[in-house]
């Protein structure tokens, strides 16, 4: 894609190659950084502490996800879980082995696929296979079911996208022979580790990135903006909407391959209602339209309520000694939200990023003065099925 | 050349244009004037395309423009500066620019556009990397003149240029519009502002309650009793 930074000036030319060279330091001592860390955390911490680590990862690829299909657009998915499911029942039932898939007796599954056996792969090939294939269905069922969904915007596209994942949850539970239904898949060889969690955050992010620094992304963001102008001048909203939902839906199909190669089982519980308001909590309390808010707001949301639950057990405060209240926790959390919703509705983030040099956006005389900014609250786009209308009192 | 015969357009049970006919030859100004509620914002928005007729058609260089998506119509060179700027807030002056040329094929030649539109406009140079949000509410419709430019329109729709700017900004838009006409750029152009309008167009058209009532050269109109008692404020 040819952009136009600075196009035809020497100085600017010289500019934004040094600008280059700041981000892919930046990048590297990112990365570096990251190794470090995750080093640090397969050496150190023991299983149960890494697994945490590694959910963090998880749960941040389905955030940037979000954040790409709802933050970025404007247009609010309820169904993100949907493609998480199909990733995770795709990714187990590529990888479990034959004999399992016999004793847990699938009889809808075709014959290739009830005695396909990567167990003799290396581990971390039959994961990929598992991962790609997790997310290009579930891009691939995205790519269907956005197509009409993607015309709808407000509170329509949200119902529609809930619509979708009642549906995949009734498939999931009722399509006995391939899903076994409520009870799950289970015996998924336990492939996830760190590394390569964390691997596919990186990719996720920096996809997701790339897609918003370019032409499309300015779109995208002109469309959550505003709807009529960014028609008027000729961006073809649909298009946008449905490239984000689909590479969203990709990314969060891999998690879902992720998530059940970490744990093992695969049950239509844990695709429903509660992963997804978890999911929309992480995003809006980092920012709605933030990459790297989503990573924060799936940290927090991840690993605070471990640490809480040391709360629940009761402490002692210099005189003042607190007994066990389980449930605490829960509340702990809620009323944090409630208190950044009320202090700062945008999230922590709102539109910005944090890595100024890495991601671009705090360039400077960029920056908005606080306060004069018409937009700082993500709110849904207006509908397109709205226009009318909302602009029949402005009509000349 | 942009035909419009007999557009009927509606919100649900409300006909907010009710069989208009109008014609803009190419290298011409026309203006459609009328009061508030007159249905010249939604005229215009239904040549873009983000409306459909009930009714009628909407005819630009022989291909009917009411089956077409908004972006298509803009990619047959239609581009419009939208009533009350409409710009974007979050974005840069450049990034507003840049998304005007969105469906512009010729990426190379947009350096030079946008040297065209800092001509027109100095002060968008100047505020260059600032996001729209912070401009000023002339700055802001410079922007969106500005963006429609970047279509490199063969017509520019013009809704409400005028609106709630200073006079002093008013007549420097105006003048943008005078000049951008001598360069040979064809405008439909949409005001409250009829004495203005009048002054530079070619041509007009007297919209009221979703009708056109009157039509003619614009230096008639302007002397026309009725037009001048209703619209001129004489």
């Amino acid at each position: 894609m040819v952009t136009l930074d600075h196009a035809g000036s020497p100085r600017g030319m010289a500019r934004s190659r040094s600008r280059g060279v700041q981000r892919l330091a930046v990048a590297v001592a990112a990365l570096a950084l990251l190794g470090l860390f995750l080093a640090y955390a397969e050496a150190s911490l023991n299983g149960y502490r890494q697994q945490l680590v590694t959910l963090v990862a998880i749960n941040a690829i389905i955030a940037v996800s979000l954040t790409l299909t709802s933050g970025f657009t404007g247009v609010f998915s309820l169904g993100q879980i949907g493609f998480l499911a199909i990733g995770a029942y795709t990714g187990a039932l590529l990888t479990i082995a034959p004999q399992w898939k016999s004793e847990m007796f699938l009889p809808g599954l075709p014959e290739w696929l009830a005695t396909l056996d990567l167990s003799a792969w290396p581990e971390q090939a039959a994961l990929l296979v598992a991962c790609v294939a997790g997310g290009g269905l579930a891009a691939l069922v995205a790519a269907l079911v956005g197509a009409p969904l993607m015309r709808l915007s407000g509170h329509y596209v949200a119902v529609a996208t809930m619509g979708f994942l009642i549906i995949v949850q009734a498939v999931a539970i009722n399509w006995e022979g391939v899903t076994r239904g409520a009870r799950g898949l289970s015996q998924i060889p336990g492939l996830t580790g760190l590394w390569v969690a964390y691997a596919w955050v990186v990719v996720t992010v920096y996809a997701v990135w790339r897609l918003r620094a370019s032409s499309f992304g300015r779109a995208m963001i002109a469309s959550r903006e505003n709807l009529i102008a960014a028609r008027a001048i000729g961006v073809d909203v649909l298009r946008k909407r449905l490239l984000a939902f689909v590479v969203g839906a990709f990314f969060t199909g891999v998690a879902g391959s992720l998530l059940v190669h970490q744990i093992g089982t695969a049950a239509p519980s844990a695709f429903y209602f509660t992963t997804t308001f978890n999911v929309i909590i992480m995003v809006v309390l980092g920012g709605m339209g933030s990459i790297s808010g989503a990573v924060v707001g799936a940290t927090i949301l991840t690993l605070a309520p471990e640490y809480l639950r040391d709360v629940e057990d009761g402490m002692d405060l210099g005189p003042l000694s607190f007994g066990a209240h389980y449930g605490l926790a829960q509340i702990i959390l809620a009323v944090g939200f409630i208190l950044v919703m009320i202090f700062r509705p945008q999230g922590l983030f709102g539109d910005r990023e944090v890595g100024p040099a890495l991601l671009g956006r705090f360039r400077p005389g960029r920056r908005r003065p606080a306060g004069l900014s018409p937009d700082a609250t993500p709110t849904l786009a207006p509908g397109v099925d709205e226009i009318p209308a909302d602009d029949r009192s402005r009509t000349g | 050349m942009l035909i419009l015969e007999d557009v009927h357009v509606a919100y649900g049970a409300i006909r907010a244009v009710k069989g208009v006919s109008l014609e803009v030859q190419d290298g011409e100004l026309v203006a459609l004037v009328g009061s508030n509620g007159a249905g010249k914002t939604t005229t215009l928005r239904t040549v873009s395309g983000l409306f459909r007729p009930r009714l009628g058609s909407i005819r630009y260089d022989g291909t009917d423009l009411t089956t077409l998506a908004p972006h298509e119509i803009v990619a047959r060179g239609i581009s419009q500066s939208p009533e009350g700027r409409q710009i974007f807030g979050s974005l840069t002056v450049r990034e507003n620019l840049m998304l005007g040329a969105v469906r512009r094929k010729d990426r190379a030649a947009l350096g030079d556009d946008l040297d065209r539109v800092f001509d027109l406009f100095p002060v968008l140079k100047e505020r260059i990397g600032q996001s729209g949000g912070t401009l000023s509410g002339g700055e802001q419709q410079m922007l969106a003149i500005g963006r429609a430019l970047m279509a490199r329109p063969r017509l520019l729709l013009l809704d409400e240029p005028s609106l709630g700017l200073a006079p002093l900004l008013v007549q420097r838009i105006f003048d943008v519009v005078a000049r951008l006409k001598a360069e040979g750029v064809t405008i439909l152009l949409v005001e409250q502002n009829a004495r203005k309008a009048l002054e530079v167009a070619d041509r007009a058209y007297v919209l009221e309650t979703g009708r056109i009532v009157l039509h003619g050269p614009a230096r008639e109109l302007a002397a026309n009793p009725e037009v001048e008692r209703a619209y001129l404020g004489g």
